[in-house]
């Protein structure tokens, strides 16, 4: 199958790419029993968000950590520097939380993530480390020697250790043998500025280097050392272990002492000093190689046990009792008075639930809201439906007058011109009482005449929502009334949107989420106060010790991203510079040059994107990578 | 450089500061405090003059500390200060107090801090953040302003208590152990030690762990010094190589006494530090106190031995800000490695974090303590001469790996309240701000120096982009912008850049209003259009090139607020990036659709031209109008239209005004003579002229013969010179002043088909105390009633009748003139629509 990451689209928001992808997987994907995503931008999320609301159990979804957006970001040494960034964290762990299976290569790539606020259920998270599905290579019984030559594996880069590497033998330069380079770019041209005697072994296949180590593995030392935190379970090394008697050490970082094991020698700390220590210890001792812990067929096994066990798994499904009338419905009306009857309708239209509305119009005294509000009062005098009026007040305030009135569990806060679909009660109520959250919110579709933009809130991520508090979105609402009251209801600030009540739950560590179908019609959203939503923000990190981090984010990430899009401006800016507007006094601009071969790689790129389709080019390269191949193997 | 100050000298004995920035009206404020009081009087203001301490090369930048520390040295001299608006400002002064044995001054009284605006957007807005809330929390009295006349007893009262204070016995003796790691650093372990011994306390002792060392010599010094000095009972202990942490930790496991203090092995110790450092722990009850430090190169003592003086030169300075954990995501702001802790503290956390691979040990065992709730200061002294050494250990690791080693401290505490990867996301921010602007090939603008901010608010800085010159004598639109300009000029920085050539009779006043003013030359090549854009036509005329290099040059600067005067403007949004707020002075798609349907039957080019232009400006007012979160309208039913049609964002109301002091005393009723003020060359208003010439002015002349009119306005063109002429109507062109040409008139007519926004030139004829005959579209927005406040007519001959009918009758004269007048003063005032637009925009920058 190849599926896409759909485009931005102005017909649907917030776009999110990891969510949009998964959404598409979501359909491709549904007829299958068992379908297994890989954690890194997780396109379980859709599906795993969908299975929560409903009985549901197929097909089973397992997520298989190896290194999510955060793990790649911090072996990158980079930052989250956007609310995309943000997001996708988000994604990624509402899909692991919420598959029906987690399976982990290491207990420290689960440890590691538990640390940076994952949550995994405890009986369906599962340590089975990697499969391997092809045979080692015979090796021949090893004689010990002298080490007479040291095999870096793994990249020549930074991160996976070269340069430590480098500063290692550094230290014991002249003492040390030759060294060759095997990674999959490293050509002798690219470790030619390396401190020492060096072969570069690029492009080999995994037979073949694993062959390569087994013809040496009497008189050479292996070496990998990845820095802290770069490597995770490396497939790699495991191959390695697959040569007996392989003389080996490597950084103890990630999943590696799961491999190798704790014991012994094997293990050096991911910094200069103790590779060189680890290094001269195995110059002078060549003794026998240890062998690695890792079984790579009991892992194997393991594999198709869990297969087995997640294909067999039914998800028992719950409904939390609730007294009847479950629901109180408060609505808020000012000025909107056209909507309101038609929110009336509907709830008169409203299926399958018991409920109470309770509408405050806050319209000014007079004119025709009132009279509007006083026929529909009328013709619900019996049916226990209050109609209040109290002018002058803020939305906020009317839903917590109206809250105030009513004693059922929930409350479905809306607005006059929304509009619920007929199931939008039950279904909401039906969603909450299966999960047990304490806060939903739905998607949306647009008014009648309002044009066609759907909105479905993404879900409390809320550092996300400090740069972009559109993905928690605030069409109709339904919040446990425990939640709501001990939360002290809504701001009632007449620029407090309903996103704020949201952020302050979310704070509080109330559980929120979106129920993924859009129950509603709605006008486009207007965000409320974005300094009050910070405000909301700075109020529990002042309780933490840590006010001015909310601030902070937003400040800098938006000045960045400002200085950024002037700096991609500077071509134009030289132009316009020279044309007439010297007398802003700007004339100690230096402009940088430009890169003109860049320019023209991206003009003749684009062209070649353009002319050509997709799959023309997929086969244009595999017939242009196959012709070298076929050059390299004539040359070798 | 000189901030304003007032100085009330001797008050009860007392000499009393008030400072504000610049003079502004903390000044009065002030005064009122005093009202009444026989000592006070006007010689007391004076000038302070007082200056940002130069540092030189000072980590971290922040231009607020170092006014900060100059104002703490300038106010030492009173007993009692008061911090109008500037509490930031305060911070330093209160630092000093908390740490000395003479508390100066006595008292001190600051204002809080007003909101920055929704984001903190460098490093130096984080620190300036903080130095607010750290002067709020050390002050005597927090109040506003206002409320400050109820504290002056109780401040003098303050102001009189004894000035010295003394710190607490420590509770061992010796009170302190200076806990030095040793590794490797032969040559400058010996003058550390003895600058130990030089100590002007002696109440402490020293501890020295040899971390394994193996460079040669190293462990040779370590065995000399240890016998030197064995007669102070110091101890030199040696430990397996387990990196500083370890070090240090062991030190505080053999140390016995209250306090420990770590000092580096290759740095060198003043000889106040033990005293110093001790006395600030003792006095203000603080947990862990850093201090500043003086950064030298070399290996010789950066102290003459003899005199005490400073001979190294100066690399840098290291001033920390303090307990700042928001700030300590981003960099190292709460100082170290020099720190005086309770042991009992330290055991609390379980000391220094053993890790021996990446640095910042420092750095992160006072988040820690920060985040457990300990309380962290900075001592305002340099008692730490810190040696550059090639190859410290932040130099040689791996920096993201130390970051992360600070960034795992805050995240449990985060994940509590939900907000997951926000550690990570606020460095990542810091990093990705401070790489871009390091890569900047001209330095960016920096923050305006707090001496340029004025009053109790912050003066915020806005830029306004208007799309004609804004000359008030010319139409509504030119009128409104003006006044748009001339209110916020007055109480904030304004730049205005405005489009086509402006006069001396505008440009003075402009200038002297505003910061800058642009003018730019019209007709100018056009900009580049977005792909795929569809522009109208009058937008893409306003769309011009050198504008646009305007725009984009003044981006670089910070901007609080920027304001698109009409949708004219709209293409220049994505050039500027901050807050953005679009005025309009009409609904143009509406305005045009009016033209459009004038004269259906017999359609003249201009008509039809608007036609499509009304759908073209429909379609781009819904593409621009959501761009833009705050827009402002004329009428209700404009703003309405806004925010149906735009989706999201909010529009608020801020109605046409005039000058309501501009009545014509000497008006009269029977002038007999009718005046036609407009801009002479809008479609509207030469439609209402000709509908005024061919319909009405006939019928009003038949029924009154000596009628006159006067057409006035701006730019006629030579349809409106006919049409003023077929009338036999006089055409006052250009007119400098209205008022000039309306005191010979009794009455003002506005008889228009076609409009959007309201007709300004109602509310100024009424504000002249003209009476007005208006059509029902020529009032439209403005709540005026018939007959009350002018007469509304729309048919030709009715109308015709309305104004003879004003000029014949006196007592209908004097009734719309008294109430004209009575209703601008009451609702129609400039002052008044800014004033609520205002309010709302300080309010949605966080500043209300």
């Amino acid at each position: 199958m190849d599926i896409c990451t759909p485009p931005a689209s102005p017909k649907r928001g917030p776009y999110v790419a990891a969510c949009a992808l998964s959404e598409a997987v979501a359909e491709a994907v549904a007829e299958f029993d068992i379908v297994y995503f890989q954690d890194l931008a997780n396109s379980a999320f859709t599906l795993a968000r969908r299975k929560r609301f409903t009985d549901d159990f197929r097909p089973v979804l397992v997520t298989v950590l190896h290194g999510p957006g955060e793990w790649a970001r911090a072996a990158a040494r980079r930052y989250p520097i956007s609310a995309s960034d943000l997001e996708e964290n988000y994604v990624e762990r509402y899909a692991a939380e919420h598959s029906d299976w987690v399976v982990s290569p290491s207990r420290y790539m689960q440890t590691w993530l538990e640390q940076r606020g994952w949550r995994f259920r405890g009986d369906r998270v599962r340590t089975v480390g990697v499969p391997v599905v092809w045979n080692p290579p015979p090796v021949a019984a090893a004689r010990t020697s002298p080490v007479r030559r040291i095999l870096y594996l793994g990249r020549w880069d930074t991160a996976s250790g070269s340069d430590t590497f480098s500063a290692a033998l550094a230290r014991i330069a002249g003492t040390h043998p030759e060294v060759t380079i095997i990674s999959p770019r490293a050509s002798e041209e690219s470790v030619r500025g390396a401190p020492f005697r060096v072969k570069g072994r690029a492009g080999l296949k995994h037979e073949e280097w694993v062959r390569l180590l087994a013809r040496h593995v009497g008189d050479s030392l292996c070496v990998f050392p990845p820095m802290a935190d770069c490597a995770h379970f490396p497939y790699s090394l495991i191959e390695a272990c697959m040569v007996g008697g392989l003389r080996l050490i490597a950084s103890r970082t990630g999943g590696i002492p799961e491999i190798l094991g704790e014991g012994g020698d094997r293990l050096f700390d991911p910094f200069p000093q103790p590779l060189a220590k680890a290094l001269t210890a195995v110059f002078e001792g060549a003794g026998p190689a240890p062998a690695p812990v890792y079984d790579i067929a009991s892992a194997n096994r393991r594999w198709l046990n869990l297969h087995g066990e997640a294909l067999d798994s039914r998800r028992p499904g719950r409904l939390f009792s609730v007294p009847s009338p479950a629901v109180d419905v408060c609505v808020a009306c000012a000025r909107e008075q056209a909507g309101f009857p038609r929110l009336v309708e509907a709830l008169e239209r409203q299926t399958g639930v018991e409920f109470t509305v309770t509408a405050v119009d806050t319209s000014p005294p007079g004119a025709q809201t009132a009279a509007v509000s006083n026929g529909i009062a009328e013709r619900h005098q019996t049916s226990g439906w209050r109609f209040l009026t109290e002018p002058g007040l803020s939305a906020g305030a009317a839903w917590n007058r109206a809250a105030a009135r009513g004693r059922a569990e929930f409350l479905l806060i809306a607005d006059a011109n929304d509009l619920p679909e007929t199931n939008a009660i039950a279904r909401m109520l039906e969603c909450i009482r299966r999960t047990g959250d304490d806060c939903l919110v739905v998607g949306s579709r647009p008014l009648p005449g309002d044009g066609d933009r759907e909105f479905l809130p993404l879900g409390p991520c809320l550092t996300a929502a400090i740069l972009d508090p559109d993905i928690l979105g605030s069409p109709m609402m339904l919040v446990r009334r425990s939640a709501f009251e001990a939360s002290h209801g809504f701001r009632e600030l007449p620029d407090a949107g309903r996103e704020e009540l949201q952020i302050r739950l979310g704070l509080a560590g109330y559980r929120l989420d979106v129920i993924p179908e859009f129950l509603a019609h709605a006008p486009a959203s207007v965000p409320g106060s974005r300094s009050l939503l910070l405000e909301t923000y700075e109020e529990a990190l002042s309780r933490r010790g840590a006010p001015g981090a909310a601030k902070a984010l937003l400040g800098m990430a938006c000045e960045a991203e400002s200085v950024t899009a002037r700096m991609n401006d500077l071509p134009y800016r030289r132009r316009i510079d020279n044309a007439s507007f010297r007398r802003l006094k700007y004339n100690h601009l230096e402009i940088s040059r430009v890169d003109f071969r860049r320019r023209i790689y991206l003009l003749l790129r684009g062209c070649y994107r353009a002319a050509l389709p997709l799959q023309t080019r997929y086969w244009l390269h595999d017939f242009v990578m196959g012709v070298l191949d076929r050059l390299r193997s004539v040359r070798a | 450089m000189i901030r304003s100050v007032m100085v009330v000298r001797e008050l009860r004995g007392l000499r009393v500061l008030h400072l504000a920035r610049l003079t502004s009206s903390a000044i009065l404020l002030a005064a009122t405090c005093y009202e009444g009081d026989p000592c006070w009087n006007e010689e007391g203001i004076a000038v302070l003059r007082c200056a940002p301490v130069d540092r030189g090369s000072c980590w971290p930048e922040s231009a607020e500390m170092r006014w900060s520390e100059g104002v703490a040295r300038a106010v030492e001299p009173f007993h009692v200060v008061w911090f109008a608006d500037c509490a930031e400002l305060a911070a330093y002064t209160l630092r000093k107090r908390r740490f000395a044995r003479t508390a100066r001054p006595e008292c001190v009284v600051v204002a809080p801090p007003v909101s920055r605006g929704p984001g903190l957007r460098s490093m130096a807005a984080l620190i300036e953040d903080f130095l607010g809330r750290y002067a709020c929390e050390h002050a005597d009295f927090v109040a506003p302003a206002e409320e400050w006349r109820g504290l002056v007893e109780e401040a003098a009262r303050i102001g009189t208590l004894p000035k010295t204070r003394v710190p607490r016995a420590p509770a061992t003796s010796p009170a302190v152990t200076v806990c030095v790691p040793y590794f490797n650093h032969a040559a400058w372990l010996p003058p550390l030690l003895e600058s130990l011994a030089r100590q002007t306390s002696r109440d402490f002792t020293v501890i020295v762990v040899d971390d394994g060392s193996t460079a040669s010599g190293a462990q040779e010094t370590f065995a000399r010094m240890q016998e030197q000095y064995r007669p102070e009972g110091w101890r030199f202990v040696r430990q397996q190589n387990s990196g500083p942490s370890g070090a240090r930790n062991h030190a505080v496991r053999l140390a016995s006494t209250e306090f420990v203090l770590f000092y580096d092995a290759d740095d060198f110790a003043p000889p106040k530090l033990v005293e110093r450092m001790l006395e600030a722990a003792c006095l203000s009850g603080d947990d862990v106190l850093a201090c500043e430090a003086y950064r030298f190169a070399g290996d010789s003592s950066p102290l003459d031995p003899r005199t005490g003086e400073i001979t190294a030169p100066l690399q840098a300075s290291w001033v920390p800000v303090g307990n700042h954990l928001a700030a300590s995501l981003c960099d190292d702001v709460h100082g170290g490695p020099v720190m005086i802790v309770r042991r009992d503290a330290i055991q609390a956390i379980g000391g220094f974090t053993p890790e021996s691979g990446p640095g910042f040990e420092d750095y992160e065992f006072i988040v820690r303590m920060a985040l457990a709730g300990f309380r962290v200061d900075v001592v305002p002294e340099t008692l730490h001469f810190y040696r550059d050494v090639q190859g410290g250990v932040s130099k040689v690791t791996d920096r993201f790996s130390n970051h992360q080693r600070i960034l795992r401290n805050y995240r449990p505490v985060f994940h509590e309240l939900g907000l997951h990867g926000l550690a990570d996301a606020v460095h990542g921010a810091y990093r990705a701000l401070k790489k871009v602007s390091d890569s900047a090939p001209f330095p960016r603008q920096r923050p305006a120096p707090p001496m340029l901010r004025e009053g109790r608010r912050r003066r915020l800085r806005i830029l306004m982009l208007i799309p004609y010159p804004p000359d008030p004598v010319f139409g509504g639109g030119a009128k409104r912008s003006y006044a748009l300009i001339e209110y916020f000029a007055r109480r904030h920085d304004v730049t205005a850049v405005c489009l086509g050539s402006m006069q001396d009779r505008c440009a003075q006043p402009l200038t002297r209003l505003c910061q800058r003013v642009f003018a730019i030359e019209w007709g100018g090549p056009p900009a580049k259009l977005p792909p795929g854009a569809v522009v109208p036509t009058r937008v893409r005329q306003c769309f011009d090139r050198t504008m646009q290099a305007a725009v984009n040059a003044l981006s670089w600067e910070t901007w609080d607020l920027t304001i698109f005067d009409q949708i004219y403007m709209g293409l220049y949004r994505s050039s500027v990036d901050g807050f953005r707020v679009l005025g309009e002075h009409n609904v143009e798609s509406q305005l045009l659709g009016r033209i459009a349907g004038l004269n259906e039957a017999n359609p003249s080019p201009e008509t039809a031209a608007a036609g499509l232009e009304s759908k073209l400006m429909g379609m781009f007012e819904e593409e621009t109008w959501p761009q833009f979160s705050f827009r402002f309208g004329v009428s209700r039913a404009d703003c309405d239209t806004m925010d149906r049609r735009a989706g999201r964002g909010r529009t608020i109301l801020a109605p046409n005004g005039c000058n309501p002091d501009s009545e014509i005393r000497d008006a009269r009723p029977d002038c007999k003579t009718v005046l036609f003020p407009a801009a002479l060359n809008y479609y509207p208003n030469i439609d209402a002229l000709a509908h005024m010439t061919g319909e009405i002015w006939p019928r009003v002349k038949a029924r009154m013969p000596s009628a006159q009119l006067i057409v006035a306005g701006g730019n006629p063109g030579p349809v409106v010179r006919s049409l003023a002429a077929r009338a036999g109507a006089e055409l006052v062109a250009d007119p400098l002043r209205m008022e000039d040409v309306a005191r010979s008139c009794s009455a003002v007519v506005a008889p228009l088909r076609a409009g959007g926004g309201t007709r300004m030139k109602i509310l100024d004829a009424m504000a002249m105390g003209l009476p007005v005959i208006s059509t029902a579209l020529g009032c439209e927005g403005l709540e005026v009633a018939d007959n009350q406040h002018l007469l509304i007519r729309d048919d030709p001959s009715d109308f015709a009748g309305a104004v003879v009918e004003v000029l014949t009758d006196e007592a209908t004269w004097r009734r719309l003139r008294k109430n004209g007048m009575q209703l601008v003063r009451d609702r129609y005032s400039w002052d008044r629509s800014f004033h609520d637009l205002e309010v709302e925009l300080l309010r949605e920058l966080g500043m209300g």
